[in-house]
């Protein structure tokens, strides 16, 4: 009798050290076949000489070099730095701050939250063309009745100013992406348990010290997920820029994702665009750790 | 202030920098939770607050606390009016039933925040030791360090439990304190923590659905049903008088049997008529038979004061085996009358019984409790 028991124990383990595998097998493949696979293969590119659609010469670092010589690659990380370093800050705050009014119990609300996610909910090329519109040059609403009327930028579109292109991208990605931060920290909010709460009310703890000693720790995981969420996705930051843009005036709003799409479609230089590839991967790769372990030990998330 | 109810001696005795509620009512849409309560708490005093689950004893703590606003009545602390004062600012130490720990803090930090909230930060000399000897005192020493999601819910319970007893409060509230933990500790427990209270200059209250914790931690009594006092009194009160049929069956272990019937009297004696049962009542509960008044009653009478008895015993009642607990220093024998009612019987020995025999079993000669058949308010 306890030799079968433990013939059966013996066997079971047998069958789990694959069967595991094969229930992940199906998303595994896909996730190789569309990132893993690409993936290397921009890695083969960047050490290889690949211009004008032809891979030649294995050249080692030769595109690395050239790409850290090259100045449109220091300023396209430029200006994804200034963009991530504004627009991200801004758009928590304000999220937060809209998350805590919503969670006072707005009149409304039931209507006001799918309306909040209609900026999030649109293609960016579609936010890009609207923008266009209200920040057209001399007709544009906001052009017209904001930009020129305080004179900041006159007989133009302030896409067209090289000194406040940028900010206006920034205007725009804010606008876009505040309302999924208010909706993200609002789910998050009403998750939170309410006893901390309760107690807090009975301990005689202040507003000031509720929001940062209580809501914010216990938010700590979220809002590490979101920040880290929307710091990738500002730095790569493609669509609207396109759009709107296309990097200009002159190099004045070029993020290392257009740069890498002007270099590849419209110079062919496929290994220097690859190396890029590669180095902001890197970026991100060690910005994420260190965001991770920072989370770890000093937030208590994770 | 509206006029309070005065059936309750303790009211008038306000002590001036006690605890006082009067009057107090709260309805959760259709449901009253609370009716018409009010107890006073005198500095020192222990007043222990036992009912069922669902009597409302939370939400009573908690509209002291200022969590809830009651729809009528007043709560007085420390001599003053605090219907319009916030819950901060009452100065109240709550313990939650359901712990309310800090989940991002220590065992330690979430024991000092209250002290913390108030101070702004910054804790006064002797924090620390006091906060030791009480993580000692409830054997959470080697937690400290911990977080509150590492701990058992037992370990919760007294974290939480340490969270209100750090401070000095002008009320302490503690909202069933030790249910959950094992009964060694619960026994240390008690006498420990009705020991510190008493030494101490603020009123207490003590939530329980355990009658017999109640008696043991309380200086009074306060028995909530259904939202309504139905009695305030020493232990020795409650356990000799139950003012009612609820409160009887609250106190006790295992509760008290409760018989309907009828009193009937015969020349100088009196009986308690129940189901295939007569009774001969003792002279101190003959008054209300003779008096003519309405005749029917429930008879109380406490587990240990019936007898197993031999089958065709005189008097014997017969019944058959339902449950047999044995306790060890005790035994629990319940008994499925003829009627269908369940008598439960505590004996000093445990005897062997085969679930299903036929037994019978007397009832003592004292140590009956009567009960009115309508309000089921005790009767003398």
């Amino acid at each position: 009798m306890t030799l079968t028991i433990t013939g059966d124990v013996a066997a079971r383990p047998k069958r789990a050290s694959w069967y595991p595998y094969l229930l992940i097998a199906p998303t595994m493949i896909t996730l190789c076949v569309v990132s893993l696979v690409p993936f290397i293969y921009a890695v083969y590119l960047s050490f290889h000489s690949a211009k004008y659609g032809r891979v030649t010469d294995f050249i080692w670092f030769d595109n690395y070099k050239a790409l850290i010589s090259n100045p449109d690659f220091w300023n396209s990380m430029y200006v994804a730095g200034i963009f991530v370093a504004i627009a991200v800050p801004i758009e928590f705050m304000l999220g937060m701050a809209g998350a805590l009014v919503l969670s006072k119990g707005v009149k409304g609300r039931s209507i006001l939250v799918p309306l909040l996610f209609i900026p999030t909910m649109m293609a960016p090329i579609v936010v890009g063309l609207l923008w266009k519109i209200m920040l057209a040059g001399s007709w544009g609403v906001l052009s017209y009745n904001v930009i020129e009327r305080f004179n900041i930028v006159s007989g133009t579109s302030i896409f067209a100013s090289e000194q406040y292109a940028l900010y206006a991208l920034i205007f725009i990605d804010i606008w876009q992406w505040t309302p999924f931060m208010m909706l993200a920290f609002f789910a998050g909010l009403q998750a939170l348990p309410q006893g901390p709460y309760r107690a807090a009310a009975v301990d005689g703890a202040g507003a000031f010290q509720i929001f940062f000693r209580l809501t914010m720790p216990l938010m700590a995981p979220l809002l590490f997920v979101i920040g880290l969420l929307r710091f990738i996705d500002a730095f790569k930051v493609f669509d609207t820029i396109f759009i709107l843009t296309r990097g200009g005036p002159g190099t004045a709003t070029e993020s290392p994702s257009l740069l890498a799409y002007k270099m590849t479609f419209d110079f062919w230089n496929i290994g220097e665009a690859s190396a890029l590839a590669v180095f902001v991967w890197l970026i991100f790769f060690i910005a994420c750790n260190v965001f991770y372990q920072i989370a770890k030990k000093k937030l208590n998330a994770f | 202030m509206t006029a309070m109810a005065t059936s309750f001696p303790t009211i008038d005795r306000r002590p001036r920098d006690g605890l006082a509620v009067a009057g107090l009512s709260k309805r959760f849409g259709g449901n009253e939770v609370i009716q018409n309560v009010s107890l006073a708490v005198a500095p020192g005093e222990v007043l222990a607050l036992v009912g069922p689950s669902g009597a409302g004893k939370t939400t009573l703590c908690r509209m002291i606390a200022g969590l809830e606003s009651p729809d009528r009545g007043s709560c007085h602390l420390a001599g003053q009016d605090v219907g319009a004062v916030a819950p901060g600012d009452r100065r109240v130490a709550l313990m939650f039933e359901s712990y309310a720990l800090y989940p991002h803090l220590t065992v330690r930090e979430n024991i000092t925040s209250p002290l913390q909230a108030r101070s702004r930060g910054r804790l006064a000399e002797g924090v620390k030791e006091a906060v030791d000897q009480l993580l000692t005192l409830l054997e959470i020493a080697h937690l400290g360090d911990r977080q509150p999601v590492a701990l058992s819910g037992g370990q919760k319970q007294r974290v939480a439990l340490a969270r209100a007893l750090v401070q000095n409060p002008s009320a302490l509230l503690l909202d069933e304190p030790i249910s959950h933990l094992d009964a060694k500790l619960r026994h240390k427990l008690r006498g420990e923590i009705r020991r510190r209270l008493s030494g101490k200059d603020h009123p207490s209250i003590w939530s329980t659905p355990d009658g017999l914790e109640g008696l043991s931690v309380g200086d009074r009594v306060a028995v909530l049903a259904e939202g309504r006092i139905e009695q305030i009194g020493t232990p020795e009160d409650i356990w000799l008088r139950p003012a009612s049929i609820k409160v009887a069956k609250l106190f006790g272990d295992p509760p008290m049997n409760v018989l309907k019937g009828e009193l009937h009297s015969q020349g100088e004696m009196s009986f308690f008529r129940g189901p295939e049962v007569s009774i001969e009542l003792p002279p101190s509960l003959a008054a209300r038979a003779k008096s003519g008044a309405d005749r029917g009653v429930y008879l109380g009478v406490r587990p240990g004061a019936l007898t197993l008895a031999e089958v065709g015993a005189p008097a014997g009642v017969p019944a058959q085996v339902y449950s047999n607990e044995a306790f060890g220093k005790h035994s629990i024998v319940t008994l499925r009358t003829g009627a269908g009612d369940l008598v439960k019987i505590k004996q000093k020995d445990h005897v062997a019984l085969t679930l299903g025999a036929p037994v019978s079993f007397l009832y003592g000669a004292g140590e009956f409790f009567l009960f009115d058949g309508k309000t089921g308010s005790l009767t003398t």
